[in-house]
């Protein structure tokens, strides 16, 4: 999302074609005191239709005396209108008089006044949605809740707070104490964040422990099943699925049932229209494979025309060439946009087959081509498209293939390479890990990996996690006690 | 705050084992629910990626209204205080939070929260 002001807007306004459909661009019209918005209103109206034209989503940010001059004509207001202005800011700086603060109670004369400009704009522009943004002076803080509680009782779906100049430690208690009033009062269908546009908003929410933002992210499981089988996994792996085979039947009944479940498509799509603002990362992993799903590639478009970052976590036997060029296409410049963890378990078809011995060689070769063709599909349309890491779970079967594994990621062009050593979720998956007697050698090739991503100039995923691996299994000299020690914590 | 939710001694969040521990994810306070939400195949709405218990279910009331909620606000408020050593965490055979995936988040919403405040005004 993208917040101009109107000048900056006027000099380049180009800046906006970055824009994905839905993606919400807000066009800030205060702050600029010297323009008389009533003569300046068509040369505005050019602005509107040009960004209507690079997405469906936008905003005017205004107050009430902007709103009032540009909206008493008729005429322009229906022409903003059909251009899809929709929604618009409107900032309300709160600066209760004095005199009111004995014994002030909600229904205040400043708080009527606010009320009755908000519904009689409502009125005047029903079409229009107005997002309110509360801002005051640091010690009128604690009148906001009773205006947001009015706010919320009037249908208003989400408010944004405007941040003092200072984030002092007043303030910020300050708020923490708003927020705890809000939720005495019950105030739950609301979503309140600070202003998203503002450089320290994050910050703020989080200083003020403000539970009422919303999720920043979101992890959503889409399908449960899987046709691979994946040695590290607790479901479909080897290991597994003997588990379950010889358990009662209220178990493999309750294991057939949750490998078969999908997330209904139209809950799955409420869910996703219905998230704040302040949304920005969404990941789709799960229990089994996302691509699995049906609508699968629909999900994936609903995310990314809100321009919100989407990581996938698959196993990427699941494309054709249709979907390559689609998802390619649902991609961006930006790596983060739409990026895949390709979970693949060797650099060659025989590491690959150990890791999953259900799979084929046919298996290894398809993932290998989808790979390859991501890849040229973003060196036709100049680095647009599906940027991916590849992962890998390091466990006894297949540790020794590390360093090729890492070689392997830059000549496919991966963006990332994922080493991660593997976490033992279930007792029996303990087979898989790696034993005493090998855990030097297992060191051993972790550090030729790190050092050929040194070289090749490979990116590594959290890097940190393998370097603990190796300062506590590699031998050092006067440390090999004390590092024997530190494992039994 | 005195609820009864917050005295429940079940509000197990589940545990991870690896063998990598961290010192700062020992003691650090969690703020995953206030930045994080998962949603699972069922409807269940969940705090965290390893947590046992739902905060509520899609299917049965509105996402909006589980993520207010106050299950979830007593999970939020217990776990900036918790220790991970603590009992409720930690799994005799398993151990605790220590590998937990959402660290770099964890780590991130640290950051902000210890970036220092501006000074009061003369």
């Amino acid at each position: 999302m993208l917040k101009m002001s109107f000048k900056a807007f006027s000099k380049e306004p180009h800046l906006i074609e970055s824009l994905m459909p839905s993606e919400l661009f807000v066009l800030d019209l205060t702050g600029h005191p010297e323009i008389d918005w009533e003569k300046s209103r068509m040369r505005l109206l050019e602005g509107i239709q040009t960004i209507s034209k690079h997405t469906r989503k936008f905003s005017l940010m205004l107050d009430t005396e902007i709103f009032w001059k540009l909206f008493s004509y008729d005429e322009w207001t229906a022409q903003a209108l059909e251009s899809g202005l929709s929604q618009v800011h409107l900032v309300l700086e709160i600066d209760v008089p004095k005199y009111t603060f004995e014994g002030i109670d909600h229904k205040s004369p400043y708080l009527h006044k606010c009320l009755y400009s908000i519904r009689h704009m409502n009125e005047k522009v029903p079409a229009l949605k107005t997002l309110i943004c509360l801002g005051c002076p640091p010690e009128q803080i604690h009148h906001l809740g009773p205006f947001i509680a009015e706010f919320r009782d009037m249908g208003h779906k989400e408010i944004l707070l405007i941040p003092p100049r200072r984030r002092t430690e007043r303030t910020v208690l300050a708020y923490r104490q708003l927020f705890e009033y809000l939720r005495l009062r019950g105030v739950e269908t609301m979503w309140i964040s600070f202003d998203y546009f503002h450089k320290d908003s994050k910050i703020w929410d989080m200083q003020t422990f403000n539970s009422f933002s919303g999720p920043r992210t979101v992890y959503l499981d889409v399908s449960n099943k899987c046709t691979h089988s994946c040695n590290f996994c607790g479901l479909y792996g080897p290991d597994a699925i003997e588990h379950i085979k010889n358990s009662n039947e209220k178990n493999r009944e309750y294991t057939r049932n949750l490998m078969s479940s999908t997330l209904d498509f139209e809950k799955g799509r409420e869910i996703l229209e219905n998230l704040p603002e302040i949304t920005n990362f969404i990941q789709f992993g799960g229990v089994g494979d996302p691509m699995t799903h049906p609508h699968f590639s629909e999900f994936i478009r609903i995310v990314r025309e809100k321009g919100i970052a989407c990581e996938v976590l698959s196993n990427m036997d699941y494309f054709d060439e249709e979907s390559i060029i689609e998802l390619s296409r649902l991609g961006s410049k930006d790596p983060r946009g739409l990026h895949f963890i390709a979970n693949v378990s060797g650099s060659n078809s025989e590491t690959y087959l150990k890791t999953r011995p259900r799979q084929k060689e046919r298996n290894f070769k398809n993932v290998m081509n989808t790979l390859f063709r991501l890849k040229e599909e973003r060196e036709k349309n100049d680095g647009h498209g599906v940027y991916f890491t590849m992962m890998n779970v390091l466990n006894r079967t297949n540790y020794k293939d590390a360093e090729a594994y890492v070689r392997l990621s830059k000549e496919i062009g991966a963006d990332h390479v994922f080493l991660k050593p593997m976490e033992i979720h279930i007792e029996y998956q303990k087979p898989l890990l790696v034993p005493e007697n090998q855990k030097q050698d297992y060191a051993y090739h972790i550090s030729k990996a790190l050092k050929a991503a040194d070289e090749i100039g490979m990116s590594m995923h959290d890097r940190e996690s393998l370097e603990k691996v190796l300062s506590i299994h590699s031998p050092k000299e006067s440390k090999w006690e004390e590092t024997k020690t530190n494992e039994k914590i | 705050m005195g609820r009864d939710e917050d005295k429940r001694e079940d509000l197990d969040i589940g545990i991870m084992n690896g063998d990598v521990a961290s010192d700062f994810y020992k003691k650090a306070p969690c703020t995953i629910g206030y930045t994080y939400v998962r949603f699972e195949v069922t409807g269940d709405v969940k705090a965290c990626c390893i947590s046992k218990y739902p905060m509520g279910n899609v299917t049965k009331d509105e996402w909006q209204n589980i993520w207010n909620n106050r299950q979830y606000e007593a999970f939020r408020e217990k776990m900036k205080s918790i220790h991970k050593n603590h009992f409720h965490l930690k799994d005799p055979d398993w151990g605790f939070c220590q590998q937990c995936s959402h660290r770099f988040e964890n780590a991130n919403n640290h950051a902000l929260l210890e970036t220092p405040y501006d000074p009061e005004e003369e």
